[in-house]
Order: C-alpha cells, then structure tokens, then sequence
C-alpha cells in the first residue's frame, strides 16, 4: 500500500513538473489567487558520469580489490578448543585452501557511474507583507544503470545473506532510500524509493515581525554558516546527503543541494547595522550516506550497517539540535561567534550483534562442522559451569548458530574471505585490523564462547580469521550499529580585507574561522563499543579575491584555503586508524591532517561562458582536481561538463590520505538543464 | 513671416564658444538656473529654437512625428552615433513630444524644492567630499550644485543621489538581446533597492539619519528570476567619503550564504548574457572620486525621453518593443528636444583593469540628470551606449503617487554594446511577486533589502 502511494507522489510529481514546464509563460510569472501572490519555477536537469578508467569503488563487491584474486587459507586449532595450551597460529589443522571471491560473488562491468534526472520546483507564496511561505520540490530519478551487485545471486552460498535490512542488502542495490530500522519514514518530507526520491529541501513559513529587522523561518530548511567553502569548520547546523553523487558536483558549488534539510525554526536578526544574530532549532536529522553497492558508497560492503537513528529514539521531535550565532562586519573587518549544541550528524560505528541465527559450515569433515560439533559438546553454561565462565568447556547458547548471532559476525557470502581481505580493508576503512578483532573478542562473550580469543600479532590474527573464514564455509560479514553523539561546538571567525597598493594583493579577503569541539564522539579504530572520546580542534583559513588579469574578460575569482585538524581527517575518521596496510594493523598517524584547496572561475565576456576549476591537496598524499565549462546557451538552457581526477596515491602509504577512499572516480560529468 | 531673433547659428555658436573658452553657465538667453528659479520655467533661458523639435529642424519634423529611418538625418546632431545608427539601420523609432518647460516635472517635487532651498549652500571640502558649507557636515538635501560649473560638479551631484528620492525601489524586468538573430537570449526580474541616510528631504529624520551618517547609500540589486538565479544579490554600503570603496556583500544561491566581495568588483557582469556593471548604475555606479580628469566636452541640445514614456495602460507597466531583426530590441520610447546638455568625460582612475577607459555622459541642463551615456574600450574605441527614458508617473486619469505628488523616475533603459550589437533592455515595473513594488520613500526598504539579514531573506527560496 505504502509503495503504492509513494509510487503516486513520484508519478504526480513528475506530471506536475510537466505540466508547470509545458505551461503558458505567464502561469511562471506568478498570480494572484485569493489575495495571495504565488510564484513557480524551477528546472529539470540530466545528471550523468561516466567513468574515464573503468575502476570500481573498492567498497562495493564487484570493485572489491580481492574479487579476483586467488588467496591461500590455512585452518589452526584455536586456543580455547585446547585449553590455551597453544596459540592462534601454533598448530596448523589439516584444512587448507585457496579462494577467490569472484568465485562466489560475479563481477559486473560500470562505465556509467551515475544517471539522474532531477527536477526541482519552487514556489514562493506571499500569504501577506509579513507572512511568505517558500517551498523547493526535488524529485530525482535514477534508472538501472548501475548494476553492481543483486543480492540474490549469492543466495546459493552459505545460505545467502540474510542479515540487516532487505531493501539494502537481500537484493539489487537501492539508489535512494534511506532506511533505519524502526522507522519506515525516518526524513519526514521524503518519498523515496529503489529508484526516485521525492523530498522538499525547503518548505517554510517566514513571518517577519515588528519593524522587519528580525525574520522567523519555521520547517524544513538547510542553514549555511561560515566563509569557508567546501571546508565546513562553521557550517555545522546540517548534516550532508551524499546519496546521489556524494561530493563529485562542481565544487565550487560547494554543498548547496548536500545539505539536509532538516525541521527548523530559524530566527535571523539584524541587531544594528553591523551585528547579525543568528539562532535555529532544528529536529536531528542524520548525514546520509550511500547504500552498499550503489556507485559512490563509502562503507565496505563486507559490513551490514544498523543505523540506530530510530532505535535510539532519535527520530523523535524532541530530539534537537540548537545554535546561536553572531556576525559582525565593518567593512575591512568582521568577526563570528557561535555555539552549536547537537547531535553529530555523520554518526559513529561499533561491532553489534548481527542477529543471524546460521550454523557454521556443515559439510561433512569441514573446518565449521568440527567447530558446530565441538560448541554442542560443551556444557551449558547455566547447567555445568558454575562459577568462571570457561569457554574451552562451557558454551552460552544452545548451538554455535545461536552464539554467533549474538556476535557481530554472520555466516553468509559476500563478506570477507580471506585475513588478506581484513586487514586490506581495515586499512581503507581506517581501521585497526588486530585491535578490531581483539575488540569484538572482547565486547562479545559470544565470540569467546564460539572459540576465539585476542590476539597478539598480525600473525595470529591470520591465523585466527582465516580458521574462521574456513569454518563459515566462506566469508564472514561484519555488523556494525551507527549511534549518535550530542556534543557543543564553539566556534569563532574573523575577516580581513586587505588594502594594498599591489594589485594583486589589494582586495584579497581573508576569513579564518576555528571549531573547537571538546569529547567529541569518534569511531573507534577498533570498532569498541566504548567509541572514542576526545578533544578536537578544526582551523581554516580561507583567502579569495577576484582579480583581472585582462581587460578583455570579467574578473577571475581566485580562492586559497587551508585546514588542519588535529583528531581526524577532512571526514571524520581518527588519525588513529592511519597507516594500515594489507600487511600490517593501523598504527595511527602523528599529527594534524591538512588539506589545501584551491579554486578559480573565470567567466568570459557576458558570462555565457564560463570556466571554473577546483581542486583539493591532501598534504599525505592525495589530489583532486575537477576542471568544468559552463555554458549558458540560452537563458533557460545550460550546459555543464566537468572532469573529476583523483588520485590517492601521489606518494607514501594511499590510506593515509583521504582521497584514495574515492581514488577510482575518475570521471566525467554532463548536466544539462532546462529552465523554466 | 516670423522673425527669429536668435536663430539655430545663435545657440551653437554660444554653446561651442562657451565650451572653448571652458565657461559653463547653462542658458543661452539667461541662465538657466535663476530662469527656473525666477519663474519655474525654462523658457526665458532659451530662444524658440530650442524649445521645439519643429524650431529645431525647422519644420521638418513636427511635435509628435516618429522619427525612423527616413527622417533621421534631420536630427543627426541630436543623437549621440549608436542610436543613429539603429534609427537608420535596425528599424528603431522614436516618437517626439513637446519639450518640458516646467522644471517641476522634471525631477521628485521634493527634490526640486530643496534644490532651490539649498542653494549656494554646498561646497568641496579638504577632502573632495561635498558638505554643507555653513558647518561641514554631508549635505543637506536637494541639488547641491543646480547651476554646475564643472564636470565634477555634475558628477558630484549624481553620485550623491541617484533616484532623487531618499529611498527608492525598482522592479525590474531584464532582458538580453542577441546581436545576431535581434532575439531575446536571457531574461530576468529583480528589484533595485537604494537608500539615503543623508541628504534626506523626505523620510524622517531629516536631513540626516544620525546613527548612519557617515554613510552615502545603501544599495542592493536581487535578482527573481530565472529559478538559477532567484536570490542572487549584492548589498553595496557606501561610505561618505566619496574616494572610499563601497564595501560588497553578496549572496550566492549556490553558497547559500552572505559572502563579502572585493570593492572593486564593479565592472563585472553579474548574470550570464549581461553586459551592466554595477559601476554603469545612473552613469555614476563608482564613488566620486574612483574617477577624474572630469571635463567638459561639449554643450549642445540633444534627443532623450523625459516625458510620455510611463505605461500605465499595462497592469504592470510594461513597455512595448519593436526594431532589430526580431522586433524585440528597443523599447517604444518617446522623446522630447533637451534644449541643452552638458557633456563630460571622466576616466576610471582607481582601476587599473577596467574594461572601459572613459565614459563619455550627456546632463540634461534642466535638471542636471543623465540623459546618455557612452564608453570607450581601453582602445579607446566606443563600447557601450546607454539611452533611457524618464517620466512623471501621471498619464491623464492615470497616477502613481509619492506621497502627495505624482512619483518621478526612470522607465527604461537601453544599453547597446556596439562592439557585439548585443542589447541589454531594463524596464521598471509595477510590482513582482506581490511584494516587490516600484516606489519611493518608504523607510521598510532598509530592513526589506538592504542588510546582510535581508540578503538572507531574500534568498530564501533558493536555501
């Protein structure tokens, strides 16, 4: 029923686009109905990228780096089936193997990234001088051209996977839909499905009292703070959107159809000539981020997400975000003020228990039916283990089955293979591969109890998860529970404006702004239940003038930023969780990260041309540069190409930078729009 | 036979000796200024030849002619070449009505009366700031130089004031004419907002808003329309010092947020297919003295629209157009015989890079206001050439008030890049969305258009 209607708003959305396109002219000048002034416009535009080299994203399974790779396994007896008389890695058992994940998940071949058709319409309506309602409908439709990966067709191995939501991990992938368990409706103006996304990005009343200085805007709205672009030190009211093309758009376009909206009241007042004070209060609403096996899905596809933004009770309207501001100019100088207290929107990930009832592998004479056979034969531990819990001897559940539902690991394909596999992928996740381990031994007596143990080295840990990958019968996928976090942001900024003689220098802007943000909520490297608490810092600098460099063409905006933080990189991840590698568990990065940005526009004459170029320098290694022309071809059509290059391994180990993380978006962008 | 006592010889040989001799005492029979003050009228300044088109040309075209291409030639010397050229090549017309001989329906009845009350009033002062010569202060309201004897003078007294009102707002209609199909390329709507906080005549308190100022104007421009654009717009804060930047706060949709701009951003296009920079505002976008060698060039009776150009008979006030290849590049315009203008010339001296290397500005000596406009490229060739038409917003039963008189301002506006023959169309509307309405001096604009808070506002629909 409810896919039904939803089915309805897409369709009578994209006909009422339709038809407001399709209308006389003078419906878009606005009218005038029962004393009200309405005004409509909007655009539809075709979104499309097409890869330039063919790499995949890492994180979904066909870029997997070890799809088609052949790895040697070697089972060993683990210490708790011996009493601790050994360690992982001691005594060698006689199971070997090699695997090759393309052997159970297929390949797929993408040169079309990403296919969107978004359609956006606004309506303004002045109900009276003081009282305005303005509302921006998007509606964006992505056909099938992504093709990475169908659930189904591993349902052949290991029983298929059965853990976490259907919609995102059971079937083909889910361009659109942002799913929470618990709450079917978790973003409260947001139709979307498999394929399409409805959802108004502003839909507010704006009631301007007394002498006008003061403006209350009340519902779902984005607010942008700060100077900087593209870094957010002081635009922290909104989390981010990155399910449709993450943060490849133009980038001087910074975040502007990022943002997510959230339920709001805003109150914006213009104190004296020179001071603003800005205040909102807004519903917590979560960053999204892709779904697995979507083109630009961030999170390894290996682990099955439960986002806790319901279950925690977060979607609840008494759960808010509020922040103050204030914003001084003087003409050469200004400054800002504010303190935000919020939920951090991007959340934070730690091992939970995936829930999935499956035995280890059954086969007769397999690694995992010796495991399933030597779990029953323990003790229960309510019946014959009084006293210290001893998982050599005593078992908590009724089966290993049980045991590991109550871990975060479940028995199903498309996870991880091979121990090569961890710790290659904690490395790109910014992760420990040994303290991720230990630390779902720890957080989960299950695990003990299902025969495994902390580790001490890189060599045990092998020995430990490719027992384990042998025993499933394949592959283990990990489980991970995304919460989140209040905390207070403080934060300050100030301007400058130079004066000068030298031309060049004359002019130029400077904005420094700082976010000091104390316990912070991190991910733990080590995925621990107990997160990671610290104090962290953000410092941006951003310098930007337009500046002729000829008398022929329109001057060139020119922007030079700088950033450092001194807890996690541009993202979030914990400096902690650096330098990993295939061969070795992160062992943390000492230090800021610092990135530079630089971006220019040149318009020609008239601005019918128009020729931007951004780029972002990861100091560790990484570069992205995004050359783009513009062309307005006529005043309702333009014309937009883009070219994205990324390259996260400039020098020294790539996941110490942020950038190899999206290292195979090499891509070109067309957006083509219609104006109406 | 009538017998004209001082003929068209007359009046040019007075213009060009004047000139010459670097005298600038507008008149021709007497001076202008005390004529108008003397009697409210301009006529006993100038003989008949140059009170009527008919005079001027002895006939050969009469009040309430169209004047095209076949008829052009007798008005050559009335028009500066660019809309010579489109009258005689691009099918424009332009219609003659009577000269305005009443001085008080050629600026805002408020204006007028301060002019004359101020008087001999104002001064330069050390720093080149005009001020009220008895203590100093900004001036106080009005014309501060009714009978100009410099270029400077002319310029000083447009900077100070645009609109003539003490706040003012303009709904406005764009459009982008292509010089290769004469077809309309770009379209947009805005509102222009300016506001005084000195020199008021109207608005309360006068002359002077006292926490403001040392401030000239505030003054924004946001643009409506199309959806891409809707909330892009630019705050200038002007500083009284007439050689200080304006500051330049704007806000991008795509930023979504109030941004500060460099100062000297002025000679650059603000939306695709727009060749207007904010420093082309009323011939006078920059402050005073951004610009020099001010000189006159020339003194002479030239062609513009200071009456019958008000379109009341569309709802919105919109104008028709006709001429160029696709009947879409000028507006209808209506223009009467300027008995004398005053040209002057002034260079960009404080940027370096501007694209244009003088501007050449025609001042009605009536009222001192700009009735034309052309530019020169750093080559020094003619780039850009601006037209427009005012008017007294009354047209027989129909009126637009400013308080208790009719309101007085520009209705539209011609700029021809000559290089391109591309045509930018600027027309000012009634009203926009229900709330943008053309008016003046009401107090709410500040609050409306013209703080970094209301820049936010009005990008609300593009957040």
């Amino acid at each position: 029923m409810r896919k039904a209607i939803e089915k309805q708003i897409a369709t009578a959305t994209a006909a009422a686009m339709l038809a407001v396109v399709s209308g006389p002219a003078s419906a878009l000048d606005g009218w005038n109905w029962a004393g009200m002034d309405i005004k409509v416009g909007g655009f539809l535009r075709q979104e499309t990228a097409i890869s330039t080299t063919g790499d995949k994203n890492v994180a979904n399974q066909n870029g997997n780096v070890f799809q088609d790779r052949t790895v040697e396994r070697q089972a060993y007896l683990p210490p708790e089936m011996s009493a601790n008389l050994v360690r992982w890695g001691d005594l060698p058992i006689p199971f070997a193997d090699t695997v090759r994940r393309s052997d159970f998940v297929p390949n797929d071949e993408n040169d079309i990234n990403y296919m969107i058709m978004r359609g956006e319409i606004e309506m303004g309506i002045r109900i009276s001088d003081r009282v305005s309602f303005n509302s921006r409908l998007r509606a964006i439709y992505q056909p099938n051209v992504y093709d990475d990966f169908n659930g189904d067709s591993v349902s052949g191995f290991q029983g298929g996977i059965t853990g976490g939501d259907s919609k995102l991990y059971h079937g083909q992938p889910n361009y659109m839909q942002y799913i929470v368990e618990g709450d079917r409706h978790p973003l409260p103006l947001e139709w979307s499905g498999r394929n399409y996304q409805v959802y108004f990005p502003t839909f507010f009343f704006e009631v301007t009292p007394g002498n006008g200085t003061t403006a209350i805007r009340i519902g779902n709205q984005q607010i942008a703070w700060g100077q900087a672009l593209f870094f957010r030190t002081l635009d922290v009211p909104n989390g981010l959107d990155l399910r449709r093309h993450l943060i490849l758009d133009k980038g001087l376009e910074e975040f502007s159809d990022k943002r997510t909206p959230q339920p709001s009241i805003r109150i914006t007042s213009q104190l004296t000539d020179t001071l603003l004070v800005d205040a909102y209060i807004s519903k917590f609403t979560p960053t999204v981020f892709g779904n697995p096996n979507t083109a630009y899905n961030v999170i390894p596809v290996q682990f099955t997400v439960h986002d806790m933004y319901a279950k925690n009770g977060l979607d609840e309207w008494d759960k808010v975000s509020f922040g103050l501001r204030f914003k001084g100019d003087y003409g050469q100088f200004g400054w800002q003020a504010g303190a935000v207290r919020r939920y951090n929107p991007d959340g934070v990930f730690r091992w939970t228990e995936s829930g999935v009832v499956k035995p280890f592998d059954q086969s007769l004479g397999s690694v995992g039916s010796i495991v399933n056979t030597t779990y029953a034969l323990k003790l229960p531990a309510a019946v014959g283990c009084p006293g210290e819990f001893d998982p050599t001897i005593c078992r908590l559940y009724g089966s290993a089955a049980e045991a590991m539902s109550h871990s975060p690991f479940e028995v199903a394909p498309a996870g991880v293979y091979t121990a090569d596999e961890w710790f290659s992928y904690a490395a790109s996740t910014r992760l420990q591969a040994i303290e991720g381990f230990n630390a779902a031994v720890r957080d989960f007596p299950a695990l003990q109890d299902a025969f495994q143990s902390e580790v001490a080295d890189a060599t045990e840990l092998r020995a430990a998860l490719n027992t384990d990958f042998m025993a499933a019968g394949g592959s283990l996928r990990g489980h991970l529970a995304r919460e989140y976090f209040k905390e207070t942001n403080l934060m300050l900024g100030g301007s400058y404006v130079l004066e000068s003689e030298n031309e060049f220098l004359n002019q130029l802007i400077f904005n420094l702004e700082a976010q000091y943000t104390p316990d912070r909520v991190f991910t733990a490297p080590d995925l621990s239940k107990g997160f990671k608490e610290t104090d962290e810092y953000i410092l941006s600098l951003v310098v930007d003038k337009w500046h002729r460099f000829s008398n022929d063409f329109p001057g060139t905006y020119l922007v030079f930023e700088i950033l450092t933080k001194n807890k996690s990189d541009l993202v979030g991840r914990l400096l902690e969780g650096f330098d990993g590698s295939e061969t070795k568990s992160a062992g943390g990065l000492s230090g800021n990260a610092n990135y530079f940005v630089f971006g220019m526009t040149q318009p020609f004459p008239n601005k019918v041309f128009e020729v931007d170029f951004a780029s972002l320098y990861d100091l560790r290694g990484g570069v992205f540069l995004q050359p783009l022309v513009r062309w307005n071809v006529r005043g309702n059509v333009t014309l937009e190409a883009f070219y994205n290059y990324v390259d996260g391994g400039l020098y020294g180990n790539p996941n110490n930078n942020l950038l190899s993380t999206i290292d195979y978006a090499d891509e070109i962008t067309i957006r083509a729009s219609l104006k109406f | 036979m009538r017998v004209i006592r001082y003929d068209r010889q007359y009046s040019r040989r007075k213009f060009l000796r004047d000139c010459a001799a670097g005298i600038l005492g507008t008149g021709v029979l007497c001076p202008l200024a005390q004529a108008i003050a003397d009697t409210g009228t301009i006529e006993k300044a100038y003989p008949e030849e140059l009170l009527s088109i008919e005079g001027f040309t002895k006939g050969r075209i009469k009040t309430g002619d169209v004047i095209d291409a076949s008829n052009v030639e007798h008005v050559k010397d009335l028009l500066e070449p660019v809309r010579y050229e489109q009258l005689l090549k691009l099918g424009r017309r332009l219609k003659t009505l009577p000269t305005t001989r009443d001085a008080m329906r050629l600026s805002p009845w408020e204006y007028i009366e301060a002019t004359l009350r101020n008087a001999g009033k104002a001064k330069f002062d050390a720093k080149g700031n005009v001020v009220n010569a008895a203590d100093g202060e900004p001036w106080i309201g009005g014309n501060p130089f009714p009978d100009p004897k410099t270029g400077l003078e002319l310029f000083a007294a447009q900077t100070l004031n645009w609109g003539r009102h003490d706040a003012s707002t303009y709904a406005f209609k764009e459009f982008e004419i292509s010089g290769k199909d004469g077809k309309v390329r770009f379209n947009y709507a805005g509102v222009w907002a300016e506001f005084s906080p000195v020199a008021r005549v109207v608005l309360e308190p006068k002359p002077y808003w006292p926490e403001h100022k040392d401030k000239l104007r505030y003054q924004t421009v946001c643009f409506l329309s199309p959806t891409s654009f809707r909330g892009t717009s630019f705050l200038n804060i002007w500083d009284y010092d007439h050689s200080t930047f304006p500051n330049l706060y704007g806000y991008v949709p795509e930023f979504r947020r109030v941004r500060q701009f460099p100062t000297t951003q002025r000679f650059e296009p603000l939306v695709p297919g727009s060749s207007l920079y904010l420093s082309d505002a009323w011939a006078a976008g920059d402050p005073l003295h951004t610009w020099g060698n001010y000189r006159i060039v020339g003194r002479g009776p030239f062609l513009a629209g200071l009456s019958g150009n008000w379109n009341p008979s569309h709802p919105n006030w919109e104008c028709g157009v006709h001429g160029g290849a696709a009947g879409q590049s000028f507006w209808d315009t209506s223009v009467e015989l300027i008995p004398e203008t005053i040209i002057v010339e002034a260079e960009p001296l404080k940027f370096p890079r501007a694209p244009i290397s003088k501007k050449r500005v025609w001042f009605d000596a009536r009222n001192n206001a700009v009735v034309g406009m052309l530019t020169f490229d750093r080559r020094g060739q003619p780039y850009r050439s601006f037209d427009g038409a005012y008017d007294l917003y009354e047209k027989g039963s129909d009126r637009h008030m400013d308080g208790a008189h009719p309101y007085w301002s520009w209705v539209h506006v011609t700029a021809s890049d000559i290089q391109t023959g591309d045509i930018t169309r600027l027309n000012q509307v009634r009203v926009l969305e229900g709330s943008h309405r053309s008016g003046a001096n009401d107090p709410d604009i500040y609050n409306k258009y013209l703080t970094q808070a209301a820049l936010i506002k009005l990008g609300a629909s593009s957040a």
